[in-house]
């Protein structure tokens, strides 16, 4: 193993250096003696800053519906949160209707809209069923789920029921689609 | 005792890192010397979920034979806990989820591969068999850097404790026996 050596800082001037350091050694008060164990201390200190993650769901494609009022699966946000947390969402639509896709953009021209707005409800928090029933979306964010505690490393999973009722009066957007982007904010003191 | 005389360990250089120590008299006796860093080592605020590996921290140690250190926590399981800057907090205090680590990185300049280990309050071996560090005749003995780092691991179960902050003190015991 390289060492570094130290030895160079000594400078050795002979036998007068040895006996200056032994009259030195001889002025030393005997309660410093023997040293065959040294201890030292180093206390270590740190905060932990308030801290939040969370994951979302990919787009959700619910494809061909017919007539009917069928639920999406479980659209599951989880959420990392060492202090009280709570879950908003909310939609780009105001009044929570889907409407009208090209696959870039919405129709601008007298576009497709769907009849019913999308509903939506918590259908588990953290694995357990917390009995919402279904509302429509709209832009103002509405509560999932709120004052929930510190959630661990493995997180906590929100999961979400989306509801669509489709009519009669609903067209075929053809090659497009109906579409509606959901918005989901998680925050401390939610 | 024949052959012996007094034997004293004394630092040459102003703390906290003599340059080297001054141990006399007798080629024959023992001599050894600890020098910590800086204490408090302040870590900051750290955010949950990550992993903080800190600076470097060297103990500068001087021995005419052969030495090992050991280290320990005040607290039995090594994680930090509570404080108001003066004490722990008594009463229900805060604690983070994950024990301090420690590993030992460089031993006189040179980088050795960390093997991290929780610590707690039972004195971990972090080195054995090291040394001595170089003495001219036994007298004016040289100094090792012993490089040392801790890890803390923080969780999303780690609340904040400001104002308070979160402690452990770390004692390192050098020892000729060791």
């Amino acid at each position: 193993m390289a060492r570094r050596s130290t030895h160079t800082t000594f400078l050795l001037t002979g036998t007068a250096a040895v006996a200056a350091v032994l009259a030195a050694a001889a002025v030393l008060p005997s309660a410093t003696l023997a040293a065959t164990s040294a201890t030292g201390s180093q206390s270590v200190t740190a905060d932990v800053a308030s801290t939040l993650e969370a994951t979302f769901p990919s787009a959700y494609a619910w494809g061909n519906l017919s007539p009917g009022t069928p639920t999406s699966a479980d659209q599951t946000v989880n959420v990392k949160s060492n202090a009280s947390w709570g879950l908003k969402a909310s939609t780009d639509a105001v009044d929570g209707i889907m409407r009208e896709w090209t696959g870039a953009a919405y129709v601008a021209s007298t576009p497709k809209v769907l009849a019913h707005p999308l509903t939506w409800r918590p259908h588990t928090v953290g694995g357990v069923n917390p009995g919402a029933s279904f509302a429509a979306f709209t832009s103002t964010p509405a509560l999932a789920t709120g004052a929930q505690g510190v959630t661990g490393d493995s997180g906590v999973d929100v999961a979400l029921e989306y509801r669509q009722t489709v009519s009669y009066a609903d067209a075929s957007a053809g090659s497009n689609d109906y579409r509606i982007l959901v918005s989901f904010d998680v925050a401390q003191g939610y | 005792m024949a052959g012996t005389v007094a034997v004293a360990c004394t630092a040459l250089a102003a703390a906290p890192a003599p340059a080297h120590a001054l141990c006399s008299v007798s080629l024959l006796s023992p001599c050894l010397q600890l020098s910590m860093p800086a204490s408090p080592l302040a870590l900051g605020t750290v955010s949950a979920g990550t992993t903080t590996v800190t600076a470097q921290q060297a103990l500068t140690v001087s021995s005419n034979v052969a030495y090992g250190v050991k280290v320990s926590t005040d607290l039995v399981d090594g994680r930090p806990k509570e404080w108001t800057g003066a004490a722990y907090v008594v009463a229900a205090p805060k604690i983070l989820a994950n024990a301090l680590e420690v590993a030992r990185t460089s031993y006189d300049g040179t980088p050795t591969t960390p093997v991290w280990r929780a610590l707690n309050s039972t004195p971990y071996l972090l080195g054995t068999g090291l040394g001595p560090t170089g003495c001219l005749i036994g007298l004016l003995c040289g100094t090792h850097d012993l490089g040392v780092r801790y890890r803390l691991r923080s969780s999303f179960s780690d609340r904040r404790a400001s104002p308070n902050s979160y402690r452990i003190q770390v004692t390192y015991t050098a020892d000729h026996a060791f």
